[in-house]
């Protein structure tokens, strides 16, 4: 005896419908065909299907796909310093709004959709609609944020390396970003490098007696670090 | 334009102190670019065959979706399976000389279906092999084979919670379109199911067992899985032939 498998009901679970394990295996996905161009990658990242976990990137036609856990000394814990500081310095001086990670960023010029460990937009940015909220859906909210960000920020990581020193580079350049930092905390020393736009390319900002002026913030810092008192890195984020 | 920000990155660049970023690259599997070339067949199995290619996870090309995963393999219900099929069907190919029984990780591609993908085994007859409906493709330093392209006469797929939708749906049909004569469906994680499907021009049909044998025509013998518990306690997956 014999039936055709058309005739059968699917065995797969409707969409939405969780089976039991999968909330274990975040690790796997399908990229639709049509998220091969800028537009269509912006349908799957704005839609139910796109993964929770991980970071996946559009950059000028590369996916980018990063499931690594992220690492706590070498990252995670100069995001939340820059959070502790960036957004209080953002508050007290009324420049705009800070946004930690997981905020898509979108670039159409610079084909980009990306989320940065870190970004700032300004008033004026929002004013002069050189930034926009991009609603959702149900407009109740938005979920990305397109055109050009004030400031981003990249840490560092063994899998985006190359990612954040080339490829972004040149994608944040295109996307008119005023200045860039690149951050390293992996090596013996902490390597604090800010970028500002120019016409040619992104030039590295010189420090004056150890601090990093930042046009954007209208401040100058520095990185220091020390050991806490369990042994571990506590990393400070100075300004005056 | 490129020049000063790709300059100023090199003299700043990272890499330049402790491990360079191949080492660190190496630490990383879980993290890769899929190049904007890899969209089609043609550009996925360039991408599939260079040393960027994350050898980790698999990555499959499904008629211009790529699926990705990067879960790590589940002993029981996935491992023990395959391990089962190797043993009695790599040894039935061999004591009856029957063709080439590969085990997991072998990449199938067929121009026909738009797939490229990996299957958990795949079988072809000697005659398969000799008429051209499968043939190999060389690595680029013309050394080693690296991809099947065409029709083998079996595969299967495990399923797995993060398969499941590709293994049920997506492969049934690209499997039925590549014109591979039989498809196992095992799905091993609760109940044990075993589905054997058959080719037919309208799509593939699935053969109902005989006393709780399921007849292959491929292999020209009848399958039946049976469970046990083994002396450490664990369900033992048993395939027997007759």
């Amino acid at each position: 005896m014999a039936t055709t498998v058309s005739k059968r009901k699917p065995a797969a679970p409707k969409r939405g419908k969780k089976t039991p394990g999968e909330d274990f295996l975040p690790m796997s996905f399908t990229i639709p065909a049509d998220a091969r161009d800028l537009a269509g990658f912006r349908r799957w990242s704005c839609s139910d299907a796109f993964p929770e976990h991980g970071q996946i990137f559009y950059l000028a036609g590369e996916i980018w796909v990063d499931m690594s856990p992220e690492r706590l000394n070498s990252h995670n814990k100069l995001k939340t310093e820059m959070g502790r500081i960036l957004a209080n310095v953002v508050v007290e001086q009324d420049l705009g709004e800070f946004f930690t990670d997981r905020t898509r960023l979108v670039h159409r010029a610079a084909d980009l959709s990306v989320e940065p460990d870190a970004l700032f937009v300004s008033w004026e940015s929002y004013e002069s609609g050189l930034v926009k909220q991009i609603p959702t859906a149900d407009e109740e909210d938005f979920i990305e944020l397109e055109g050009s960000a004030d400031w981003v920020v990249e840490i560092l990581s063994p899998s985006s390396e190359k990612k954040d020193t080339q490829t972004l580079m040149h994608l944040y350049h295109l996307a008119k970003i005023k200045e860039y930092w690149l951050i390293d905390a992996r090596g013996a020393k902490i390597r604090f490098m800010p970028y500002r736009w120019q016409e040619t390319g992104f030039e590295p900002i010189e420090a004056k007696g150890g601090w990093y002026p930042s046009a954007v913030f209208g401040r100058a810092f520095r990185w220091q670090r020390k050991k806490n008192r369990i042994g571990q890195w506590t990393y400070l984020l100075e300004s005056r | 334009m490129k020049t000063m920000a790709t300059t100023a990155a090199r003299k700043r660049s990272p890499s330049k102190e402790g491990v360079d970023s191949q080492t660190r690259e190496a630490l990383s599997p879980l993290a890769f670019a899929i190049p904007a070339q890899a969209r089609d067949l043609e550009g996925f199995r360039d991408w599939s065959r260079a040393r960027q290619f994350p050898e980790n996870g698999s990555i499959a090309f499904i008629a211009g979706k790529i699926w990705v995963d990067m879960s790590p393999e589940r002993i029981e219900s996935h491992n023990d399976v395959k391990t089962e099929l190797n043993r009695v069907l790599a040894n039935l190919a061999v004591s009856e000389d029957l063709g080439k029984f590969q085990a997991d990780r072998v990449r199938l591609v067929n121009l026909d279906a738009e797939l490229s993908c990996e299957p958990d085994g795949l079988f072809a007859l000697w005659a398969s092999y000799e008429k051209g409906k499968l043939t190999k493709q060389s690595a680029k330093d013309g050394r080693a084979s690296v991809e099947l392209i065409g029709s083998p006469d079996w595969v299967v797929e495990i399923v797995s919670p993060s398969s499941e939708e590709k293994d049920t749906k997506e492969l049934l049909s690209k499997y039925h379109l590549a014109g591979i004569s039989e498809y196992w469906l095992i799905d091993a994680r609760d109940k044990f199911r075993f589905t054997l499907y058959q080719w037919a021009p309208e799509g593939y049909k699935a053969i109902a067992a005989k006393n709780g044998w399921n007849a292959s025509e491929v292999f020209g013998h009848s399958f039946r899985w049976r469970q046990f518990k083994n002396r450490l306690g664990e369900i033992q997956h048993r395939l027997e032939m007759r």
